[in-house]
């Protein structure tokens, strides 16, 4: 038998992903290694991280959490996807939803015989083919089991931390408060051997997870692993979170509403609207992005508007010796898709997959690195589109965006799809050709040429499909009932004064 | 509206590529296009790949055979399975199958569980895990509609190639016989013509899709597109092929059989008419 070496775990930072870290290993694994939580209430937390994406429900599953008791702690909405304003051109609207969009076989995906149906003159909208979209749009909503719409959750990130916390100390995660001063490694092989505190406490462990946010305390600050900048192709690296009263329903999407340097969010929870401006200090000074940000809030501000400077890119090394960087430590994707929390979860998973409990080798965490490099790097693709495939030409920043250079791999995507329709997802990949599509026609890239599946069917039977389709889409929204009112009976309240009038999405 | 710019299609070459992609184009692109496929009586086919894997169970039913006659016209037999002789020791023998070995979780793999197992004691092989296994070490077989066993084939390449010739035919694929003399470039694009035919006949096209064996007469010899060479990570180079007639049914392999020989795992009922032998070798060995 394999000797068993790491016993003792220390995860280094308790926001979101410290918390989250803690509760997916002490669940799994708490029976075969002690684990401490490290984290400093004078440091505190980055306090954003609103939006997610539906893993978040395989991430809550794996956990066994109960959906309501964790949209009660977190005071958490429905999330179908994301409208996009002002993107391509001033005025434009798109949505990303999670679903699906109409029905593709394996030869072609429908987005190939949609274009033909368009051309033709028998197509409505992309959205009118998914579901998700279509609800969105309505802000209507449905959940249940084997419910029909696949979403995620707006949450309250401190609620969420707070959340994971009382569940990783009820399974034996021990907390200690307070600042880590140094960390101490083994002369020799440079491996972390303990945290040392202020107070002179040394918290020892075999295994050290690192989440201290964008410092990197243990994989930067002490092992320099090195950070690859990408700001380059992502040039924004400023970000003013602001919360509000909600003065409408909740809607059940993230806005995401692009301005001259950059773009703001709005992001509906039951209690509150989560709102912040993302932009580039060198085309937008930081009281001009706080003086755009409180002239657009719609509600009360609930707190003072402060800014967040970041470097896009990620850590050379995710795993490097004994510390495995998590969260912000790792590196950091604008929130434009919200997958930051998406990158933690699959990184606990991963961490928990190639566990090294018999010791840390290279190929475990080579393994743990290309997989987390591979991930960070298709999603890093995917949000430079957006901004690469503007139109814009009110602003020196999207003069910018639109000529910068992009990554090979994402030049060959837009080519891909301009020439011919075609887009993939790779293996391994987090988005699906539904995403990349309504992300490139909603930026307004239009292809030249599509596959000829649509063409093999008679005009009749083209119509005909389509037409069932939408309708049956149409008909299922229109069934559901608002998102507000969903919230409401789901969370077992009385119907608020808010749910009382569905509005229809600002088009 | 977009412009349809490949109208013909020509396939160089008719063996078991060659076939396989024209009848895989007239099943689901016919009406659309036009389909050449040009092949020599003369210069044949190489004549082997007798063994599959079961993404040819994906292919035939997108190609809109029927699994029975598809058997019958090949003489196939159902396979689950390699067996590997001699490979980390002589006298080892362990079979690759098609099968999954036991259920895994998200957090760990099956094997991970069962090293535990084997560990503390706990358990049998790791092969008493996986159906496909079992069952393949038994030469036993079975499937139905919903079938239990993951498999793919033993075919006869040659009746393969003549079986998907008829039914292209059928379906409005042309046939040209006759040796190919040379390929006609665009002077400026390089972009392919026509082939041009011994006898003088030019077979243009808009799109062709290269099957002529190992020679690649035009992927390699007119476009010169170069080959990747990975001769120093697998160095045979040879191989001799033969094919007896089936003297017992199909069976597991005979260990004796020598260094290199695979066979795999068939139905006893199913035997098929031959057995194919093979031996691959590097050409100087021993150097
Ligand atoms: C503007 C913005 C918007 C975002 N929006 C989204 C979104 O919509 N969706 C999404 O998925 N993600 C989003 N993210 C990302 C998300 O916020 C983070 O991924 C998530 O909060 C994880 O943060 P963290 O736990 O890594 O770091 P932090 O929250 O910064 O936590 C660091 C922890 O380390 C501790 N610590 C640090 N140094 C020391 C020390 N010396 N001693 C002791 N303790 C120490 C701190 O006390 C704290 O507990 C956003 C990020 C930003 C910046
Ligand atoms: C030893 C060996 C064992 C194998 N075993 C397996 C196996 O078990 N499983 C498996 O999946 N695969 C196997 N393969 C591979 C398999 O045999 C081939 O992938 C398959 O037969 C396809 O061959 P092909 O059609 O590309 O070429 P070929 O069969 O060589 O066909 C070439 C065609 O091009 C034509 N042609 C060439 N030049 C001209 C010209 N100038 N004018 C006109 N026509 C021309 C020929 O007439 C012929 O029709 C094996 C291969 C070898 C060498």
């Amino acid at each position: 038998m394999a000797e068993q070496v790491v016993k003792k775990v220390v995860v280094a930072g308790g926001g979101t992903a410290g918390w989250m870290a803690a509760a997916a290993l002490s669940k799994h694994l708490g029976s075969l290694v002690e684990i401490t939580l490290v984290e400093s209430d004078d440091i505190g937390t980055v306090g954003v991280g609103e939006s997610t994406i539906p893993t978040a429900r395989t991430f809550n599953q794996l956990l066994g959490i109960d959906e309501r008791e964790f949209m009660r702690a977190t005071q958490a909405s429905f999330k179908l996807g994301i409208l996009f304003e002002d993107w391509a051109r001033i005025g434009d609207r798109y949505v990303h939803a999670f679903g699906q969009v109409g029905k593709s076989t394996w030869m072609a995906g429908f987005h190939h015989v949609w274009l033909q149906a368009r051309a033709e003159g028998l197509a409505g909208p992309l959205d009118d083919y998914c579901l998700e979209g279509k609800a969105l749009k309505a802000q209507r909503f449905v959940a249940g089991e084997n419910g029909p719409l696949n979403y995620a959750y707006h949450l309250d990130a401190t609620l969420y931390g707070r959340f994971l916390r009382g569940m990783s100390e009820k399974a034996g995660v021990r907390r200690v408060e307070g600042k880590i001063q140094r960390v101490d490694q083994h002369p020799e092989t440079g491996f972390v051997r303990a945290l040392v505190m202020e107070s002179g406490e040394e918290v020892a462990g075999d295994l050290f997870v690192d989440c201290t946010g964008f410092r990197g305390l243990v994989i930067e600050q002490t092992l320099k692993a090195g950070y690859e900048d990408w700001s380059r192709w992502l040039p924004t690296n400023s970000a003013v979170p602001l919360q509000t009263v909600s003065v409408g329903p909740a809607v059940p999407y993230t806005r995401a509403m692009a301005h001259t340097a950059g773009w703001q969010w709005r992001i509906p929870l039951q209690h509150r609207v989560g709102n912040g401006l993302v932009y580039c200090n060198e085309f937008m000074s930081d009281d001009e992005a706080i003086a755009m940000l409180l002239d657009q809030v719609e509600g009360e501000t609930l707190m003072t508007p402060r800014v967040i400077r970041y470097v896009t890119g990620k850590r050379r090394k995710t795993w490097d010796k004994n510390v495995v960087a998590l969260g912000l430590a790792s590196g950091f994707v604008e929130p434009l898709e919200s997958t930051s929390i998406h990158m933690i979860m699959i990184g606990v998973l991963r961490l928990m997959q190639l566990f090294p409990l018999n010791g840390v080798s290279d190929a475990l965490a080579e393994r743990f690195n290309r997989l987390q490099d591979a991930e960070l790097e298709a999603i890093r693709d995917f949000i430079v589109l957006h901004y690469k495939l503007t139109e814009r030409t009110d602003a020196p920043f999207w003069n910018h965006c639109r000529e910068m250079p992009i990554p090979d791999t994402l030049a060959h995507r837009i080519a891909l799809f301009q020439e011919g329709a075609q887009a993939y997802q790779a293996a391994g990949e987090l988005f699906q050709v539904d995403s990349w599509l309504q992300v490139m026609l909603g930026q307004r890239l239009e292809p030249r040429a599509w596959h000829p599946m649509g063409r093999l069917m008679k005009r009749d039977q083209l119509r005909g499909a389509l037409g069932d389709l939408r309708s049956n889409i149409a008909r299922a929204v229109d069934r559901m009932p608002t998102h507000q009112q969903f919230l409401d009976q789901y969370m077992g309240q009385a119907p608020s004064v808010k749910a009382a009038r569905p509005v229809a999405a600002r088009r | 509206m977009q412009d349809q710019v490949v109208k013909k299609v020509v396939i160089a070459g008719g063996g078991s590529a060659g076939w396989m992609t024209a009848q895989a184009l007239v099943t689901q692109l016919g009406p659309l296009v036009d389909i050449t496929l040009v092949e020599s009586d003369a210069i044949g086919t190489v004549g082997v790949g007798e063994s599959t894997i079961p993404t040819a169970r994906t292919f035939i039913h997108l190609l809109g055979l029927d699994e029975r006659e598809f058997m019958r016209e090949t003489k196939a037999t159902f396979k689950i399975g390699i067996l590997f002789d001699n490979w980390a020791r002589i006298g080892d023998r362990y079979i690759h199958s098609f099968g999954e070995v036991g259920k895994s979780t998200l957090l760990a793999h099956f094997h991970h569980i069962w090293m535990n197992a084997r560990d503390r004691g706990i358990g049998g092989d790791l092969g008493d895990y996986c159906l496909e296994l079992k069952a393949s070490e038994a030469s036993r077989f079975f499937t139905s509609e919903n079938g239990l066993l993951n498999y793919a084939y033993h075919l006869d390449a040659t009746l393969f190639g003549r079986y998907l010739r008829g039914r292209c035919i059928q379906q409005g694929v042309t046939r040209v016989e006759g040796r190919i003399e040379r390929v006609e470039q665009n002077g400026e694009s390089g972009f392919v013509e026509a082939l041009v035919m011994e006898n003088g006949e030019r077979i243009a096209g808009d799109l062709f899709i290269d099957c002529t064996g190992f020679r690649g007469l035009l992927i390699e010899q007119t476009l010169k597109t170069g080959f990747e060479d990975w001769g120093h990570w697998l160095p045979n180079d040879r191989a001799v092929a033969m094919q007896v007639s089936a003297t017992e049914p199909a069976a597991p392999a005979d260990p004796r059989r020598g260094p290199l020989c695979r066979l795999a795992v068939g139905h006893p009922a199913a035997a098929p008419r031959r057995q194919g032998l093979g031996l691959l070798l590097r050409a100087h060995v021993g150097r």
